[in-house]
């Protein structure tokens, strides 16, 4: 375990996490009474064979799906008790999405994608504006304000993305295989700017992953087996300069 | 080597939501069609299939219908007199001077209509042989009975067996009901002429009608009609003179029809442009394979006119369809030309059919056309998402 | 709280399909003003008339004249204050197609009655040497704007007209073209001596009907029965009624006609229904992704339904505004055409205003339906829906 974060309070708690879905009669368990700390400024990769249930934990702890029993305790928040306005506008204030796909509006501009989240927050136009460029500049984009997401790379586009989560400022971002669809080119450079995020603005980050590399970019690495999280030693990563 | 039909077909079925909402579009342009033509259609037939060629109607020159038209006493004497007339089984010709007029009687749902009146021999029917008496009997002669067409049953007041119409201030009683197979007669009242010349004060008759002995003998009398100046009288085969009463409106029934309906055509060429639109954005990757497959860039094409042909014969039958429950309905409207009610039923024909099929499938073909040659990977269908996350 | 932008964007990044849509209901918004103005049309010969005027005719029926001695009585009756008489000539202008109605009237009561000596004010408006000029004169006729310029008649034109039912050959001269102030009445109609046609035929001494001018409209009731019940007896047995009622009648004899047409307005709403509820099912169907994205961010369920519903609720608005002004801009050519069939084509403001009103409930329509299934899709659902 990274010492970095060990110290800091824990940002997301989920415990006894179970999540079935029933296939032709017969009940899948996809997660199977998980428990999952993470702590404030932390990254953390998830690694797991495909449909193991990355997409589905992070669904979960994103409040965009729900388990059928257990807690997530985000931030102070038992976000199970919501209903679903008050997750929605709880989504809109912790949470950043950064999607394999990207997931761009395609009829907006970079720009406007990255506006969307500030709609739903109380700040005005000019502040809005501040905070788009800020964002944009931030991930390399600030010559690209006005392309359209077909104008762009798929790794442009996926810093646009990356914008878009940081805009709102959330508390932490969940990043299901950023580089997923990246070239190695394109996915090093997310990976930098996700580094980035995390050291220098201490952003919390739960990625998940199915490449080694990224993995080894992260404080932590877990693997999703079976329905629960296994911790997985790490393989000679070079110690982060804050770390042990 | 076009691209199978299956492959364009089975797509309608994929996106079944809007191959039947674009259907169904089409289909309502397609029912207005159908529903206006088969009114005039109906309108038609009850008119334009009356009578036979070799009866003859004369009437007085310059008039354009029966109502309009006089035939004095003496001039019927001398025209009933002609050689050309055929003979009836008892040997009596063929030929009767008529009455004809419009009266004011009260509908069975409130208001009132005018009905035409025939006043004409109680033999009639050996005349006009396609009409038939199917319920009761024919009036007497020198009697105040009356015959009544069976459209006319349930649509005007009295009008029924042992029931009376009443016609300046007389209650004239009904006795039989006639069926002349959607002709005329089935919205007209029969009664004796001289009865109904006496009621109406009329010192002559309306138009004299005759049977030709000689089927092609027409030309010929018109001509000795036209020869004696005392007559003043023009004669007309009695099919020409029903189709030419139906005439004007009728046509005025097909101009609106096709004015509706190409209208409304405009509208669904529009909704199902959009949705082979849709269906494009949807399948680039689809179509860029088959392109990848060695399929021209013509047969791809092709197949999209295939496929919005389909829509648009769809549309066609679901238009008729649609419209098919009013075929026979009864209905009434006021003739243009004799100022009195004709009544008829819609008639979805055959050819009424082909039309409104055929129309379909020009909406069809031309909703496809923007798409079909619009489909090398238009800016259209770049805007939308699913290239990228399919 | 709802992403408004969305929408001038998706219409900018398709402007075709937009286009398509709004046209769509641009064109069932015209066929609906216009069919709609063409029963408001029929229904206004009804509406707009006189309540001082009774008319009275044969009880057998309109094709059945009175006798013209008739006048005299009628115009005895109480609270009568002018009699004038119609009778419809019928006959042929150059060819039996080219139709419009003739009568001959007796133009000095004709003229207390319909025209400027009427305390009312006229009905047919020409100018008073007009008026002289159509009494003074024999042959004289009056036509309608409408039919003087469809065959370019000018005033002391030569008309000959055969009779039908009245043969002959006759001979009119116009002698002033009338516009009318009411659209019960028609510019469709010639009007010339009753004398001369009572001359041509050696005497007919009847007519069709005869208009009373009433003191007051309370009077109709009370003049009908007493004119009715005076010939009861005789064989020119009458009937009068007021004159709404008696062109009621006339709509009466077209059959179900508002019915029939109001029947393929309702058509022409239910297709345009289907091509914008298509349109925006297609639409919505390609944005499922963007639907998850929006709820991702925390956009909440309520706004992306409005999002919807005001999309439909735009582009079918856009869609009214244009069919109605497209109907209001070819309002005059659109008479020009059906003068023939209806007395008068004037789009209503209750017309424009239904269709405006018709097009927003399109809009409300087809967007709730898109608006409510993108409400209630599951986050998880539409972002793991691919295409
Ligand atoms: N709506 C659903 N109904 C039924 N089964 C589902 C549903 N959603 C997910 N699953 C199943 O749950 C399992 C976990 O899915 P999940 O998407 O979380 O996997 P994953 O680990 O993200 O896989 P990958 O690495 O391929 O993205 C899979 O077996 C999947 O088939
Ligand atoms: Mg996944």
């Amino acid at each position: 375990m990274a010492a970095g974060s060990a110290g800091r309070r824990v940002i997301i708690e989920a415990a006894d996490v179970v999540k079935t879905y029933t296939r032709g009669g017969e009940t899948v368990y996809v997660l199977d009474g998980l428990d999952l700390e993470v702590r404030e400024g932390e990254w953390l990769a998830l690694m797991g064979p495909s449909g193991s249930g990355k997409t589905t934990l992070l669904n979960v702890l994103g409040g965009l799906d729900h388990p059928d029993s257990g807690n997530v305790i985000a931030d102070g928040e038992d976000i199970e008790a919501l209903s679903s306005r008050d997750l929605a506008a709880w989504r809109s204030r912790h949470v950043g999405f950064i999607f394999q796909l990207y997931n761009l509006i395609p009829v907006l501009t970079a720009y406007q994608n990255v506006e969307l989240p500030l709609l739903l927050t109380s700040l005005d136009r000019r502040e809005r504006d501040a905070q788009v460029r800020t964002a944009l500049g931030l991930v390399g984009l600030a010559e690209r304000l006005h392309h359209y997401p077909n104008q762009l790379s798929g790794g442009q586009e996926q810093r646009v993305a990356i914008a878009r989560a940081l805009a709102t400022d959330p508390t932490f971002l969940l990043a299901d295989e950023p580089t997923g669809d990246l070239d190695a080119r394109s996915a090093a450079s997310i990976l930098d700017l996700l580094a980035t995020l995390n050291r220098d603005l201490g952003k919390t980050i739960v990625m998940v992953t199915h490449d080694p590399r990224a993995a080894d970019r992260a404080d932590r690495l877990l693997h999703l087996e079976k329905g629960v999280l296994l911790e997985q030693e790490r393989r000679g990563r070079a110690p982060r300069p804050d770390g042990a | 080597m076009p691209v199978p039909l299956r492959y364009h077909l089975r797509s309608l079925v994929v996106r079944r939501v809007a191959t039947a909402l674009t259907v169904l579009a089409v289909g309502f342009s397609v029912s207005i069609l159908v529903l206006v033509l088969s009114l005039a259609r109906g309108f038609e037939i009850s008119l334009a299939d009356t009578g036979r060629t070799d009866n003859v109607i004369l009437l007085r020159k310059g008039a354009t219908s029966e109502g309009e038209s006089g035939v004095a006493r003496d001039t019927a004497r001398i025209l009933l007199a002609r050689p050309e007339i055929a003979v009836g089984g008892d040997g009596r010709p063929l030929a009767t001077g008529e009455m004809y007029a419009g009266i004011s009687l009260p509908r069975d749902t409130g208001g009132s209509t005018n009905v035409a009146m025939r006043g004409t021999v109680p033999w009639a029917l050996e005349l006009r042989d396609g009409v038939r008496v199917v319920e009761g009997r024919m009036f007497r002669s020198g009697s105040e009975e009356v015959v009544v067409g069976r459209r006319l049953v349930g649509r005007v007041k009295g009008c029924r067996i042992g029931g009376a119409v009443e016609c300046a201030g007389r209650l004239m009683p009904v006795v039989g009901i006639v069926d002349a197979g959607g002709g005329a007669p089935d919205s007209e009242i029969w009664g004796d002429v001289e009865v109904l010349l006496q009621v109406f004060q009329r010192g002559g008759f309306s138009s004299v009608i005759l049977r030709l002995q000689d089927p092609g003998g027409l030309p010929a009398l018109q001509a000795a009609l036209e020869a004696d100046p005392r007559l003043q009288t023009k004669g007309i085969a009695e099919r020409d003179y029903f189709r030419q009463q139906a005439g004007p409106q009728s046509r005025f029934f097909r101009i609106m029809a096709y004015f509706l309906a190409s209208i409304m055509a405009v509208g669904a060429v529009f909704g199902s442009t959009n949705t082979l639109l849709a269906s494009l954005a949807g399948r680039t990757r689809e179509i860029g394979t088959l392109l990848a497959m060695g399929y021209l860039p013509r047969h791809v094409m092709l197949g999209f006119l295939a496929e919005a042909l389909a829509l648009g014969l769809m549309g066609g039958v679901v238009g008729v369809a649609m419209a098919w429950p009013v075929n026979g309905v009864a209905t009434g409207t006021v003739n243009w030309l004799s100022w009195t009610e004709q009544a008829f039923s819609f008639a979805i024909t055959g050819d009424v059919i082909f039309q409104a099929v055929f129309f379909a499938g020009v909406v069809g073909v031309v909703g496809g056309l923007v798409p079909a040659v619009d489909n090398s990977p238009p800016s259209e269908t770049a805007g939308s998402y699913p290239q990228k996350t399919e | 709280m709802t992403p408004w932008m969305l929408i001038p964007a998706h219409v900018r990044r398709s402007p075709l399909r937009s286009f398509l849509t709004v046209g769509s209901v641009a064109i069932a918004i015209f066929l609906f003003c216009l069919l709609r103005t063409v029963v408001t049309g029929i229904e206004a010969t009804v509406s707009k008339t006189s309540s001082t005027r009774v008319i009275t005719s044969s009880a057998v029926s309109l094709f059945v004249n009175l006798p013209v001695s008739m006048w005299d009585k009628i115009r005895a009756v109480d609270g009568v204050r002018a009699v004038t008489h119609w009778t419809w000539f019928g006959g042929v202008y150059v060819d039996p197609k080219e139709f419009f109605a003739r009568f001959s009237v007796d133009p000095p009561s004709f003229r207390e009655v319909y025209g400027d000596r009427h305390p009312g004010g006229a009905i047919y408006l020409l100018a008073e040497e007009e008026w002289t000029a159509f009494e003074r004169e024999r042959t004289a006729c009056i036509a309608g704007a409408d039919i003087a310029e469809k065959y370019g008649w000018k005033v002391g034109d030569r008309i000959p007209m055969q009779g039908t039912i009245y043969p002959g050959d006759y001979e009119f001269t116009l002698r002033g073209i009338y516009r009318t102030s009411n659209a019960s009445f028609d510019q469709q109609t010639l009007f010339f001596h009753w004398k001369y046609l009572d001359e041509m035929q050696g005497g007919i001494g009847s007519v069709s009907t005869f208009t009373s001018d009433l003191e007051s409209p309370e009077l109709a009731p009370l003049v009908a029965g007493s004119v009715d019940s005076q010939f009861s007896s005789s064989a020119n047995r009458c009937i009068t009624l007021t004159e709404q009622a008696f062109q009621a009648q006339f709509v009466a004899m077209w059959g179900n006609y508002t019915l029939f047409l109001s029947f393929i307005g309702g058509a022409v709403l239910v297709a345009a229904f289907m091509v914008t509820l298509n349109t925006l099912l297609l639409n919505a169907r390609e944005r499922v992704t963007e639907v998850g994205v929006l709820k991702t961010l925390g956009f909440p369920d309520a706004s992306i339904g409005l999002l919807n519903l005001a999309e439909g609720v735009a582009l079918c608005g856009l869609g009214g505004l244009c069919g109605v002004g497209f109907s209001l801009a070819v309002e005059p050519a659109l008479f020009s055409v059906l003068k023939a069939f209806v007395p008068t084509f004037s789009i209503l403001p209750e017309t424009s205003a239904a269709a405006l009103c018709i097009a927003t409930a399109l809009g409300l329509l087809s967007g709730a339906i898109p608006g409510v299934m993108a409400a209630r899709i599951p986050v998880v659902r539409a972002l793991r829906r691919v295409g």
